[in-house]
């Protein structure tokens, strides 16, 4: 066991769902626990970091910062994005500290080291004295920048940072073979089509909240007039995602009666069917015929997530002025959506200052995608369960 | 001041990529001609690297000239 917090309450989590209990309050409270999730749950698994979009095009950099790891999102001339550790190999500078465009090659700010967008090392100046710019000691073409291990998919990079996770398609497997509907990359729509959401809550209640339905009459009683509870149904694959289904989807219509036009070659049962998935550790997923969105959950402490959201559309006319209010409208509807959730996750987040608190009890019918997490960050912290 | 170094402040105080390279190469070859080698090829790699980083056509050319003389 490794940075293991507490493996009493972690036994109780792992068993079966009707005598579990939830996560331990320092899951959701404690500092030490939050930075070991940075390597137990985050740098050995897929994380979301971004979406390919919030790189304006190619010849583009972009700072970020995940978990404390200071990333860097890169474009090349192609196009190509790659993701890189955002600090030069020479003195550890922070190399680039905001979004640019790169015509050339990124230069260090500090002693001038440059690396094009591919990551190689292109110049040193004055290494080996005034207007000498290589040395024997130093050697170009094992000093590029150090990549990590990074995939898009659905307009979202993901990154492995200790590069020991299977290969994205193996371990997303079942997920992408579940949406295989949903092949086509989806569109990104622009300001219109994106918010973010800073929330006082732990990522993973974000996390739990999103991928049942139990609470949907509750806290989302504008539902009740078209989608019942029994509409709804848990997905669960162990060890991988969860989340729920609707069979009763409805289409947006302007006053016109247009919808947006729905991805191609969908077999029928996504005519009414809708699905919400949280893909293990950190992005919400929803896809529907017409449209879907994703949602990253950056974490910044243990009490503070940013929701990062974005819509996509399936076919480039959706994406022009004439679909304009109609993109504002479904954006406005999500983000009421969204926004209706933040008073129980932020009270949940509350409630883990209840000393007294045992991680709670679950449904055995209607909790079972949220114990189904909590079963998987547990396992995080269990080797054996790991391996 | 020469008016080399005035037009190579100016440029760096609006960031002028194309300009800082042009005018690091003209002080470079200013150098070369009074055969202050050393200062020259201090002012050619500065020519180079904002060059490079400009993404300039020029920097392969002075590219080419450092590695000629085994500094680049």
């Amino acid at each position: 066991m490794t940075q293991q917090p507490d493996v009493d309450a972690l036994g109780d989590v792992m068993t079966g769902i009707a005598h579990a209990k939830g996560l331990p309050n320092a899951a959701y409270t404690s500092a030490a626990h939050f930075e070991a999730e940075a390597q137990q749950v985050f740098a050995r698994n897929w994380t979301a970091i971004a979406f390919a979009h919030d790189l304006a095009g190619p010849s583009h950099a972009l700072p970020l910062e995940f978990m404390g790891q200071p990333l860097l999102l890169a474009s090349d001339q192609t196009g190509e994005i790659r993701v890189f550790q955002n600090v030069c190999r020479h003195r550890g500078m922070i190399l680039v500290d905001a979004p640019k465009h790169v015509p050339g090659a990124l230069r260090c700010p500090y002693h001038s080291w440059c690396y094009d967008l591919t990551g190689k090392l292109r110049a040193t100046p004055h290494v080996g004295g005034p207007g000498h710019n290589c040395h024997e000691a130093i050697d170009h073409n094992a000093l590029g920048l150090i990549e990590i291990r990074s995939h898009i998919w659905r307009g979202v990079v993901f990154i492995n940072l200790d590069g020991t996770a299977e290969p994205f398609e193996a371990a997303n497997e079942t997920l992408l073979d579940r949406w295989s509907d949903f092949h086509a990359p989806p569109l990104p729509a622009g300001d219109d089509a994106q918010f973010e959401l800073d929330i006082a809550t732990n990522w993973k209640l974000a996390v739990e909240n999103y991928c049942e339905s139990y609470h949907l009459p509750w806290v989302h009683p504008a539902l009740n007039s078209y989608s019942r509870l029994e509409d709804h149904y848990n997905i669960e694959a162990d060890g991988e995602f969860s989340g729920q289904g609707t069979l009763v989807y409805r289409q947006l219509k302007d006053d016109a009666g247009r919808t947006f036009a729905d991805a191609d070659g969908l077999h029928d049962t996504w005519d009414e069917a809708a699905e919400y998935i949280a893909v293990y550790p950190n992005l919400l997923l929803g896809v529907h015929r017409d449209h879907s969105f994703a949602i990253i959950l950056q974490p910044r402490a243990p009490n503070r997530t940013t929701e990062r959201v974005a819509i996509f559309y399936h076919q480039p006319e959706m994406l022009g002025a004439d679909f304009a209010d109609m993109r504002r409208e479904n954006t406005a509807l999500w983000k009421t959506v969204f926004e209706e959730d933040i008073s129980v996750v932020e009270g949940m987040q509350r409630g883990r200052s209840a000393s007294h608190f045992d991680g709670g009890r679950f449904s055995p019918v209607m909790d079972a995608p949220t114990h189904m997490f909590h079963r998987w960050v547990a396992s995080q912290f269990l080797t054996d369960e790991r391996d | 001041m020469n008016e080399i170094d005035r037009m190579l402040r100016a440029a760096l105080k609006s960031r002028d990529q194309s300009a800082i390279a042009q005018l690091y190469l003209a002080a470079a070859e200013a150098q070369f001609d009074i055969k202050e080698n050393d200062s020259a090829w201090f002012l050619l790699t500065h020519a180079y690297i904002h060059a490079l980083e400009a993404g300039l056509p020029i920097a392969a050319l002075l590219e080419a000239r450092l590695k000629a003389e085994n500094r680049a």
